[in-house]
């Protein structure tokens, strides 16, 4: 029982990082119809970033440097990239997303080579006890933190201006237009908030267990596509489901790994792809989804 | 503030010409309507002045819109709705998954003032008590009258000086099309002008001060909305009533006007009915009214003046 536990909160916790990347690969697609595949390579610059300063300016310092320049070069390549090939077709502009990705990660896998980077997370590799069930103390923060910074996106999606914009704008962006929403502005906001939240994923992402910032980081975020897709695409309450769904099977099929043989090794990995498929098989727009996914 | 609308030509896709040298102005604190039948280019000519041409693949080739003296061709649809002119689109798009309240917000967008958005919310509750019943439900629940109403209410949120709507009455009910009526009367008389595009002329004419009507992209017929709904011409096309004794006034002398037939506007349709005497040159008008034999030229009724001004 403590080991069900113990793999359902790590699941959690892994889930609650899974969603506030699926969150930001959301509301691009909200703001902008693009799916941006460069999201894990977003994630892993805020990480690199954290770590290579972290030693000059502290560790506080360093999420806050590793966020900001996150933040804008997320904004950067939808200015530079996307803003001006609207009239592009989807299709083009998503594969325009994985041209930006493998150029960020193969320059960062070079910068990074075979060296495990630490961030210095303070709370290092400690382990904390609750209620009998271990979870190390990264893991710990990471669901504070996450559901923290997820409250507040949600807030800001029901109640501020921002936010009501984008959800009009996403629903019809003609009106939105004529209502006098810059979509441009709008989207600009939502590729901020993107990237500064994927480069807080990416602090817990390499701590523990995790030994560190390795360039895998990028294949470990992966995760969080199939968790937006299956949550719906185009929904925030999905990315947050899909994303502590998509946690919390990869966290249990990965402990009862030995009792899964029959799966084959490693059977984990795979998960969050096998739960997006069944979903999406039962529910072709995902659990929240209001669009099914043909305009893609 | 008057909006002018001068020589004005528009092409979708570089080729497809949907409006030709429309003139047209809608003075300060005017209700103006503008009729037309489908594919007269009534929407198109809304597109051009809210700066939404570009997103349909269409330009000004020619003329030009200005709002106070100032020009709107090729401006940011938000910059047009800054400078006080809004539109309720046709089909009334609201926005189906946001609530009534959060409709209203998307509308104030361009309002900085906290306190301006308010007191603008509370005055549209007021003048439509209906959506403040309903103002957590989404819109979508709405039915078609009240989605009307909030998109009339969603495009007061910005204050404008010069309100445009594309349609209000489609698919509603005469009592609804009659209270709709009466809403844009008080909205003008608390100093908004109004351009008011309807199909339904007899409401439009009703409320309207000076009326247009549009019919292959130009503009056919102008003149004070009492006079044109007294002519014979709109009586017979617009507000269903007969073509009594309209044989004694056949064709009197259309000296081949100038929205001749197949001007280049393309797709509303073909003329379906029997083409007779002038037909040809109305076809789109054919299509919904049945032709009386022999007989739909639109000009001739003498009070009216021809393409222009009023
Ligand atoms: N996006 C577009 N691309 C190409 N042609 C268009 C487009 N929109 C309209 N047109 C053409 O322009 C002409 C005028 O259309 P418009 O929509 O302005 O007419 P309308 O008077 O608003 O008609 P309705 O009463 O049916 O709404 C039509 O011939 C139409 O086929
Ligand atoms: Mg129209």
């Amino acid at each position: 029982m403590t080991t069900f536990l113990s793999f359902l909160l790590n699941g959690l916790s892994l889930g609650s990082l899974y969603a506030l990347i699926a969150l930001g690969f959301v509301i691009i697609y909200k703001a902008s119809e693009i799916l941006n595949f460069a999201h894990g390579a977003f994630l892993l610059l805020g990480a690199y970033v954290i770590a290579r300063v972290e030693p000059s300016v502290g560790f506080a310092a360093a999420v806050a440097i590793g966020i900001a320049v996150t933040a804008l070069v997320a904004l950067a390549s939808e200015q530079i990239l996307f803003s001006r090939v609207r009239s592009a077709h989807v299709a083009s502009l998503t594969i325009m997303t994985l041209g930006l990705d493998v150029l960020i990660t193969t320059d960062l896998t070079r910068r990074i080579g075979s060296s495990v980077m630490s961030l210095g997370q303070p709370w290092g590799a400690d382990v904390v006890r609750l209620g009998g069930v271990n979870i190390s103390e990264n893991r710990l923060t990471a669901i504070g933190v996450a559901f923290v910074l997820i409250g507040l996106l949600f807030a800001a999606f029901r109640f501020t201006s921002w936010g009501v914009a984008l959800r009009a704008a996403a629903e019809d962006p003609e009106a939105a237009a004529l209502m006098g929403i810059r979509q441009a502005r709008v989207g600009a906001v939502a590729w901020l908030i993107a990237g500064g939240l994927a480069a807080v994923a990416a602090v817990f992402l390499t701590g523990s267990p995790t030994p560190g910032l390795e360039p895998n980081l990028r294949t470990i975020a992966f995760a969080a596509f199939p968790a937006a897709i299956l949550g719906g695409l185009d929904s925030t309450t999905g990315a947050l489901a899909g994303g502590l769904i998509v946690g919390v099977a990869e966290s249990l099929f990965a402990g009862y790994s030995s009792d899964l043989t029959f799966l084959g090794g490693g059977f984990s990995v795979v998960v969050p792809y096998v739960v997006m498929m069944l979903v999406l098989v039962v529910r072709p727009a995902g659990l929240f989804g209001t669009k099914e996914l043909h305009r893609v | 503030m008057e909006l002018d609308v001068s020589g004005l030509q528009v092409t979708y896709a570089g080729v497809i010409r949907a409006l030709r040298d429309i003139d047209l102005r809608v003075g300060t604190g005017e209700i103006v309507a503008v009729l037309g039948s489908n594919g007269a280019g009534k929407t198109t000519l809304l597109r051009a002045i809210t700066g939404s041409l570009k997103r349909h693949r269409a330009r000004v080739d020619k003329g030009q819109v200005t709002f106070g003296g100032r020009s709107l061709v090729d401006a940011h649809p938000a910059d047009v709705v800054n400078r006080g002119v809004v539109l309720v689109p046709e089909g009334r798009r609201v926005f189906g998954r946001l609530s009534v309240e959060e409709n209203l917000k998307a509308g104030a967008i361009s309002v900085r003032s906290r306190a301006t958005r308010a007191e603008r919310r509370e005055k549209v509750y007021g003048m439509f008590p209906r959506l403040a019943e309903r103002s957590g439900q989404r819109a979508a629940l709405l039915s078609g009258g009240e989605q009307q109403m909030l998109a009339i209410g969603r495009a007061l949120m910005s204050g404008p000086r010069l309100l445009l709507l594309d349609e209000p009455s489609l698919g509603l009910a005469p009592q609804i099309v009659t209270h709709i009526g009466e809403v844009l009367r008080q909205i003008n008389r608390e100093g908004t002008s109004v351009m008011l595009v309807e199909q339904n002329a007899a409401m439009a004419l009703g409320v309207a001060d000076n009326g247009y009507v549009l019919e292959l992209g130009r503009v056919e017929l102008s003149g004070p909305a009492a006079e044109l709904a007294a002519s014979d011409d709109i009586a017979s096309l617009y507000l269903g009533r007969g073509h009594a004794d309209g044989t004694d006034r056949e064709a009197p002398g259309k000296p081949g006007g100038p929205g001749g037939p197949g001007s280049g506007v393309g797709g509303s349709g073909s003329p379906g009915g029997p083409k007779a005497g002038t037909a040809a040159q109305q076809p789109t008008l054919s299509r919904w009214t049945p032709p009386p034999r022999g007989r739909f030229g639109l000009l001739g009724a003498g009070a009216v003046t021809g393409a222009g001004r009023p």
